[in-house]
């Protein structure tokens, strides 16, 4: 148990600050016109001073509330993460098969009992099913493998 | 304009016999079925991550896919309910609880052709009051102007912030935030580009492909990928002997099926409700009809019926203020929407008379539709419990290669790929933390022609917001999201107040 409710108060925090920081940003660049002509900037910057206000309320009662914190999934979002950076990495310049390869390696990890033979085994299938499915049944040709020059 | 239903019926028919459609139509509720039945993967999910195989297809061929994979979707997710007691889909959550309790006294096989029965008759009422009301509405619809149009997403907006789960003010914050990632890209009315910081992928905003399949799919894949119990299918043998009802459950489930179709048809309607609300208040409705309310929760057959029947004829009827107004009042069909959009077409109540060929043939592929679901789902149940046994490690990973082919291949963008893992992270938080993902879908998707909308009215008042009060219909509808936020602060007090005592 922490003394805050952690969650309701960081993302009202950072609501603020995404609201201020987009207005800023808003008024700094774009016209804001008057309310019968209105500039691009009108609906960006009131929009985001009302985020800001309301994340305001979101965090103020949020501080003297206690909640424990819901548990981050570490595992399952750094690996299915670090695939699919890998899979966008390398679609473009070595095609989708190794690219789809990658991903389901990787990211195949976030199950702590993945045996490496099978998480291969399933990589190479879901590349080729990947393309097939894509290629033949959708009638979408994606290149399945490029060398880079 | 309602008096040549019938040969707007013909057209729609021909639309949706065209054997391309059919096709897709097939594939479009075998898919939804499939995902449907893996618990876990609800609509939503589904939805979004076959999103973009739609869009190399014809508008009314990607349409009448779109929907058969929603459709389809919730009529599968009651399989897992019945026979795990996990939803396949959020939909179904209310049928574990008399479905379940049926499976473990050995009618598993009655309990599933009474979610059949019971969907397809909630799915047909929900078609008819479709085929019926659209074109009513749609004529209304045509004197709307942009003052009435702005009151109208307003309503909606508000509606989708006080159901979500989780507060309200969390619920409008999420809206707002996703009006203002909506004002990304260039600005209609100057042609000047907004926060896109100088990158070509930014013109055109950030694509909503990409947003629903990081929001609803990755996040998805994050929540569950490590720690998914295996599934054990209790009732793994189903004959069709063991199938059939007996007339005792017929007396009961056939009118409660009924009385739940008439729940979710008028949820479906409204904004922010939608078919899960649908089939609980069936449920509790059925319970207080009920001369033993014991027998619920231990396998009462009109706890199954009812809310089948409520969530399918709520998701038949949830298409009507999606086409005929343009404004859709959950984020599916936020996603069914913005498909339409991308092919160039606007829903709304032009659409009817511009495109009659797309929308009656959605409409009679909801026919088709809900047949072949009907014919998919009893006789091959087998197929679909040998489903519940795949195991999740193989799944979330060819998941992830569905949602990154499926972004990949709209645009060859890796860009847009980039932008589904960080929604997919923000998605992820967003859940962990209770802010509503559903809110901030509709107020991205519905952003956009708010803003529009909003300087329209201003330029034609010269300023003056009183117009908004001076129309009639516009000042109704203001009315009533006033009304709806007041009930909500009011119960949401009454609430606290009450759950006070307990808490001490």
């Amino acid at each position: 148990m922490h003394r805050h409710d952690i969650g309701d108060l960081a993302g009202g925090v950072a609501l603020v600050l995404f609201g201020l920081a987009g207005t800023a940003y808003t008024l700094l660049h774009y016209e804001v016109g008057t309310i019968r002509m209105m500039g691009p900037g009108m609906v960006p910057s009131c929009v985001g001073i009302l985020i800001a206000i309301l994340g305001a309320c979101v965090a103020l009662p949020a501080w003297s509330r206690s909640q424990s914190a819901p548990k981050i999934a570490w595992r399952a979002v750094i690996y299915v993460s670090a695939g699919v950076a890998a899979f966008t990495a390398t679609v473009r310049s070595f095609g989708i098969g190794p690219a789809i390869f990658l991903l389901t390696v990787i990211s195949a990890r976030a199950d702590r009992e993945a045996s490496l033979t099978a998480v291969l085994m399933l990589g190479v299938g879901l590349a080729l099913g990947g393309f097939a499915l894509f290629r033949y049944a959708l009638n979408i040709p994606l290149p399945f493998l490029l060398v880079p020059e | 304009m309602s008096g040549d239903l019938t040969s707007n019926i013909l057209l729609g028919l021909q639309t949706a016999l065209q054997p391309d459609n059919l096709w897709f139509c097939f594939l479009g509720v075998l898919l939804g079925t499939i995902i449907g039945v893996v618990p876990g993967i609800g609509a939503l999910t589904a939805i979004a991550m076959l999103f973009p195989i739609t869009l190399h297809l014809q508008p009314t061929s990607a349409i009448i896919m779109l929907a058969g994979i929603f459709y389809g979707s919730s009529y599968g997710g009651s399989t897992a309910s019945i026979l795990l007691n996990v939803p396949g889909d959020p939909n179904a959550a209310a049928t574990c609880l008399d479905g379940y309790p049926m499976a473990r006294q050995g009618r598993a096989g009655v309990a599933l052709t009474l979610v059949a029965g019971g969907s397809f008759i909630g799915g047909s009422v929900g078609i008819l009051l479709m085929m019926a009301f659209s074109p009513l509405l749609a004529s209304l619809a045509l004197k709307f102007g942009p003052p009435e149009y702005f009151a109208l997403m307003t309503l909606g907006l508000l509606a989708a912030a006080i159901i979500s789960e989780g507060s309200m003010v969390k619920g409008l914050a999420m809206v707002l935030l996703g009006i203002f990632l909506g004002t990304i890209g260039t600005d209609v009315y100057t042609g000047i580009e907004r926060f896109t910081f100088g990158s070509p992928s930014l013109t055109d905003g950030i694509s909503m492909v990409a947003v629903t399949m990081g929001l609803f799919g990755i996040s998805e894949v994050y929540a569950t990928a490590t720690d998914r119990a295996e599934n054990v299918a209790r009732q793994s043998k189903i004959t069709f002997r063991s199938m059939l009802p007996t007339w005792d459950d017929i007396r009961r489930a056939a009118p409660a099926a009924l009385r739940g179709t008439g729940v979710g048809a008028i949820l479906g309607i409204l904004p922010g409700a939608g078919s899960t609300i649908a089939a609980f208040m069936s449920y509790s409705l059925e319970k207080r009809l009920s001369k033993d309310p014991s027998r619920f929760g231990r396998g009462a057959v009109e706890g199954v019926t009812a809310p089948e029947a409520a969530n399918n004829a709520a998701d038949q009827t949830a298409f009507i203020p999606t086409l005929t107004l343009g404004i859709p009042g959950k984020p599916t069909m936020a996603i069914i929407m913005g498909a339409l959009m991308i092919h160039g077409i606007q829903p709304g109540p032009l659409m009817l008379t511009q495109k009659p060929d797309l929308f009656w043939g959605l409409v009679m592929s909801f026919w088709v539709g809900n047949l072949l679901l009907l014919v998919l789902n009893l006789p091959l149940i087998g197929i679909w419990i040998r489903l519940l046994t795949i195991p999740y490690k193989l799944l979330f990973p060819a998941i992830l290669v569905f949602i990154c082919l499926g972004v990949y291949s709209v645009n060859r963008n890796p860009f847009e790929v980039w932008t589904v893992l960080a929604f997919g992270g923000l998605g992820y938080v967003m859940r962990l933390y209770g802010f509503p993902i559903a809110a901030l879908l509709l107020g991205f998707v519905l952003g956009p022609m708010v803003e529009e909308n909003f300087r329209r009215t201003m330029i034609i008042a010269r300023g003056s917001p009183a117009i908004f009060i001076e129309r009639p219909l516009s000042a109704a509808i203001l009315v009533l999201a006033v009304l709806a936020v007041g009930i909500a602060v009011f119960s949401g007090l009454k609430r606290r107040r009450a759950a006070f005592p307990v808490a001490e």
